[in-house]
């Protein structure tokens, strides 16, 4: 077997040799990006305003059209009296008795 | 001299279990009345007693052998007991108030366990502990059974009273609920055989030491595991899809669940290379490497993840929730459950007072029938989950 300098076999060469094993992924990274990679796409709306679901042709479309504001909705939440009592909920359950 | 030696040992187990069980019984049920506290306050002190002598025999034993800093030394926690239980079981009798402070008879419990160093102690700690998980799983079950077959209008605890079949036959004679049966045995069955078939493939590629973008394709999976993009992505891109109200979109999300891909990849990696090799000289395809050879030593792993899967899919409420709005036609079984109970009783008893009085029953035959389906696979799967739901962790 032709060795690259490192000792390891190159690149070129495993590609070569196991290249048709690529195959075996399509199933799963099939569902995976459909399912799980083009839903965290949909995390931009952390960083828009509302959108105006009623008046746009679609969701999707309503979501695009929304104007940025930056980590406004993160201020939001981090200065509700709620989310510190929530936080700590989640810390440790008993901690208000 | 050893046997004597036995039954002091036997007899000293059996002072701490029974004051242990006293000490619990006492601490979870506040109604005995006083003279039943009185009583079981005098057997408690007698038990201690007998332990207290024992404990002090121990003590002129070991002194007058080998000195008392030798004694110290190693029973640090009898020998603090025994200053401390004259003043708790003085104060217990004096001040019921005060009675939580034996539970430092735990201090002894070492001392007494110690001395039976073998195999058998555990093993029977083991078994009582065992005894009383299965309790905890299989009252709540019989108490479910029994309602579901008895006449309403009664207090059931775990045995069933009045033999009444009204509330089974009606759930079994339903035909909404036997098509939402048949519907989730279709996602079941179908999205089983998807996610462990893509699973499965998946998972050789990752178990091969010497793939390009192993490390890459790692990543692109546990990405999947760790991060997810919300419930409102989701349900945009199932209705992008066009697979909203349809049975597909309660399959299709859930087909990869990283964790059993991993339990796979770990077992394929434990399956010696030289037989793929040699199957490779003979002339074989990957595909036919991997169906005729690999998957076959594997059997156990992928029938232990095909069993999870599929406990998976049956009780999967979340798709349901989400992704179904309209169409009734497709509930599965839990979602439908769900939408049963949340009727209204009243406006069921102006429709059919017959079934408000049955409603209990008929609840709990519902919950029943849907345990039936995983309860008659499990037997069959039993034999591989006995043996290899961790022979692929090793190699990790």
């Amino acid at each position: 077997m032709k060795k690259a300098k490192n000792g390891k076999v190159s690149l070129r060469r495993q590609i070569k040799q196991n290249g048709n094993l690529f195959l075996f992924y399509i199933p799963a990274v099939v569902f995976a990006v459909l399912f799980s990679y083009v839903p965290m796409l949909g995390l931009v709306m952390a960083f828009k305003e509302n959108p105006n679901l009623l008046g746009s042709p679609s969701a999707i479309q309503g979501i695009l059209d929304a104007d940025w504001v930056g980590l406004e909705n993160f201020k939001k939440i981090f200065s509700r009296p709620e989310f510190l009592h929530a936080l700590r909920n989640t810390h440790e359950t008993h901690e208000r008795q | 001299m050893k046997d004597s030696k036995k039954h002091i040992r036997r007899f000293l187990l059996c002072c701490l279990f029974v004051s242990l069980f006293i000490l619990f019984v006492e601490g979870i049920d506040k109604r005995f009345t006083v003279k039943a506290r009185g009583g079981m306050d005098i057997l408690f002190a007698v038990l201690w007693l007998c332990m207290e002598a024992e404990a002090v025999w121990r003590i002129r034993r070991i002194t007058a052998k080998e000195g008392f800093a030798e004694y110290i030394k190693f029973n640090k926690g009898e020998f603090v007991y025994l200053l401390l239980s004259c003043i708790t079981l003085i104060l217990s009798f004096a001040a019921p108030d005060l009675a939580w402070g034996r539970w430092i008879i735990l201090l002894k419990m070492p001392n007494i366990l110690r001395r039976y160093n073998d195999e058998n102690v555990f093993q029977t700690i083991a078994k009582i502990i065992a005894v009383f998980l299965i309790a905890f799983f299989i009252i709540p079950f019989l108490n479910v059974l029994a309602n579901a077959i008895s006449a309403p209008g009664q207090i059931i605890n775990i045995t069933p009273k009045k033999i009444d079949w009204f509330a089974m036959h009606y759930v079994v004679t339903d035909k909404a609920f036997l098509r939402s049966f048949g519907i989730s045995v279709f996602v079941t069955v179908v999205g089983t055989a998807i996610s462990v078939l893509s699973m499965a493939m998946a998972a050789y590629p990752l178990s091969k030491p010497d793939m390009p973008l192993k490390k890459t394709m790692m990543m692109f999976f546990m990405i999947v595991m760790l991060f997810s993009g919300g419930i409102a992505p989701n349900i945009l891109v199932v209705n992008a899809l066009g697979l909203m109200d349809t049975v597909w979109a309660l399959i299709f999300p859930s087909v990869v669940m990283v964790y059993y891909l991993l339990l796979l990849k770990g077992f394929y990696e434990s399956i010696p290379l030289e037989l793929e090799e040699s199957a490779k000289l003979d002339g074989a395809s990957n595909m036919q490497v991997l169906f005729k050879i690999v998957i076959p030593m594997a059997a156990p792993m992928i029938a232990t993840v095909s069993f999870f899967t599929a406990i998976t899919y049956w009780n999967n409420i979340n798709n349901s929730i989400l992704y179904i709005s309209t169409n009734r036609d497709i509930y599965p079984v839990p979602m439908y459950i769900k939408n049963f109970l949340g009727q209204n009783p009243m406006e069921i008893a102006m429709n059919n007072p017959t079934l408000l009085t049955y409603w209990d029953g008929i609840k709990r035959s519902y919950v029943l029938m849907s345990i039936v389906p995983i309860a008659c696979v499990y037997p069959l799967i039993f034999k591989y989950l006995k043996n290899d739901i961790s022979a692929g962790a090793v190699k990790g």
